[in-house]
């Protein structure tokens, strides 16, 4: 019914053109558990689900993969040759056709692995593999000879690992072909022509990486009976760490990459280079340490001598002395000061008890007295001088002379004033002082009583 | 074997060298004996540096023409001589 709708329409919408090729695909019973052989290409796990594409084993044709809750302990590896069982279907979220498998089986182990493993037996049992033939890999190489292709990314690799780790050393490489008929017999060449030609210190036999049947010349019986027979020690550097190779087990070392066999030949050498260096620098470090500490022991036996020795002994006296001496004038210097202020004191206090001012200070007290003394005696002066003119007046008034005028004399003898008759006696010269002169007179009598009788 | 002979002899070397460092860095030597020490170690790392570096970088390319090897010496153009043509 609803194809008729469709078949009616002129426009399909998206979901409609995916439920048609839903319904188309999974209702054809020849796609019903039909039975898919191919390789797996780039397995994936989520969840409890597997996820890969499976890859004709002739042609260039895939189909996507998906096994749900599958059994984990299957392990299903890129490359694997397989036998799915499972249902075609058509998933319209992503608009692909896919296989929902329900079994799976390993059917790798074809007629070229069973030929190789029942080879790797026989030469094992022959103990190629043995690890007592192994010969040692020399640890410092300086000539090294590679086996591989000029063509290939293998030699640029070992080349570039080889020379960015380590300068000094020599490459020798024979180039060959690495895959095709002839690459067994051009392999067995080179390792001949080291081993009779050109002889180096190790051999790196390899290739990069490649298919299955890329790597067989390094699985074929003559390569590894030649890399056996090889009195030069081999490495065997084949594709990458998951191919394993015939040419890795009889190697005398088996390089997981050809980088990895580049390394392998200067590893060495160049950790002994760096250590070589480190060791330089170390032992100079060291010993300049050593005469560091020899250099300060001797200045500090140096700088005790010294403090020790006589000269320095004598200048700490010297130093003791100025010291001392110092304090000493310092010690002086107060006294004098000391002294000097005392004196100054007393100066002073001398200058202050000087004579010479109490002398003048006497002096004024003389001249005060003095001046009063004359004051005093002036008045006592006057007063006298007064009572001399008033006595003076009244003596004026007294005087006999004055007296003898008035008739009065006074009579002398021998000098003496008489004032009585008893000093003279009769005939005794007597002078008579009269106002105007004298008279010159003999005594011849005397009389007791009144004057005014004579 | 004149091979794994030198190697040992350089191996023996480095030891020594070893050994000389650390007493050297222990410092409970005499300055006579760090001295000569030392004068053992400089000559040590002077052989093993001799050793290590007594070749040159040297590249050759060898190839079977006509059946004859032909030695190419491609140091100074590794990559002009090796072509990336797989």
């Amino acid at each position: 019914m609803m194809i008729n709708n469709i078949v009616s329409k002129k426009e399909w919408s998206v979901y409609e053109l995916t439920s048609y090729l839903k319904k188309k695909v999974e209702m054809d019973v020849l796609l019903k558990n039909i039975y898919l052989k191919g390789e797996v290409i780039r397995p994936s796990v989520s969840g409890d689900h597997l996820y890969f594409e499976l890859k004709d084993l002739e042609y260039d044709a895939k189909i996507k993969c998906v096994f749900f809750w599958f059994d984990k302990n299957v392990e299903i590896k890129h490359g694997s040759k397989v036998l799915v069982k499972g249902n075609v279907i058509f998933y319209e979220k992503e608009g692909i056709i896919e296989l929902k498998v329900s079994e799976i089986t390993d059917i790798g182990l074809g007629e070229l692995f069973v030929k190789l493993k029942q080879l790797e037996e026989k030469l094992r049992q022959e103990g190629l593999f043995d690890s007592k033939y192994k010969k040692e890999i020399p640890r410092y190489p300086k000539k090294v000879g590679i086996v591989t292709s000029k063509n290939g990314a293998a030699i640029r690799d070992i080349l570039n690992t080889i020379y960015t780790r380590f300068e000094n050393i020599q490459v020798y490489i024979y180039s060959c072909s690495v895959q095709g008929q002839n690459a067994p017999y051009e392999i067995c060449e080179g390792i001949e022509y080291f081993n009779t030609e050109e002889p180096v210190e190790v051999i790196i036999v390899g290739r990069g990486g490649g298919a299955f049947e890329d790597l067989m010349a390094f699985n074929s019986e003559m390569v590894v009976r030649k890399i056996f027979e090889s009195k030069i020690p081999i490495i065997s550097a084949v594709g990458h760490e998951r191919d394993y190779v015939l040419s890795d087990f009889v190697a005398d070392m088996r390089a997981i990459t050809p980088t990895n066999a580049g390394e392998m030949v200067v590893s060495f050498q160049k950790q002994a280079l760096e250590k070589l260096i480190e060791y330089q620098k170390r032992i100079k470090s060291a010993i300049e340490k050593k005469f560091n500490n020899v250099k300060e022991k001797v200045g500090i036996l140096q700088y005790k001598l010294y403090q020790n020795s006589p000269s320095n002994t004598i200048a700490k006296c010297a130093q003791d002395i100025d010291l001392y001496s110092h304090k000493l004038s310092f010690a002086i210097s107060k006294k004098l000061h000391e002294a000097h202020k005392n004196l100054k004191n007393f100066e002073k206090r001398l200058a202050d008890l000087n004579p010479e001012s109490r002398l003048s200070i006497a002096r004024t007290n003389f001249d005060i007295c003095r001046k009063r003394l004359g004051e005093a005696f002036k008045k006592i002066f006057q007063q006298k001088e007064f009572v001399y003119k008033v006595n003076l007046e009244k003596l004026i008034a007294l005087n006999p002379l004055n007296v003898l005028k008035r008739g009065y004399s006074i009579t002398l003898h021998n000098s003496k004033i008489l004032t009585s008759i008893s000093q003279v006696s009769n005939g005794d010269e007597i002078v008579t002082q009269l106002s105007d002169g004298i008279i010159k007179s003999k005594v011849f009598f005397k009389q007791k009583g009144a004057e005014s009788d004579v | 074997m004149c091979e794994v002979q030198k190697d040992i002899k350089f191996e023996d070397a480095m030891k020594r060298l070893e050994e000389i460092v650390k007493s050297l860095e222990d410092g409970n030597l005499s300055l006579e004996e760090a001295i000569e020490l030392y004068e053992e170690g400089i000559r040590l790392t002077k052989i093993c540096n001799d050793i290590l570096r007594s070749v040159e970088k040297r590249v050759v390319l060898i190839e079977k023409l006509n059946g004859e090897y032909i030695q190419d010496d491609i140091t100074n153009d590794i990559y002009g001589g090796l072509g990336q043509k797989e």
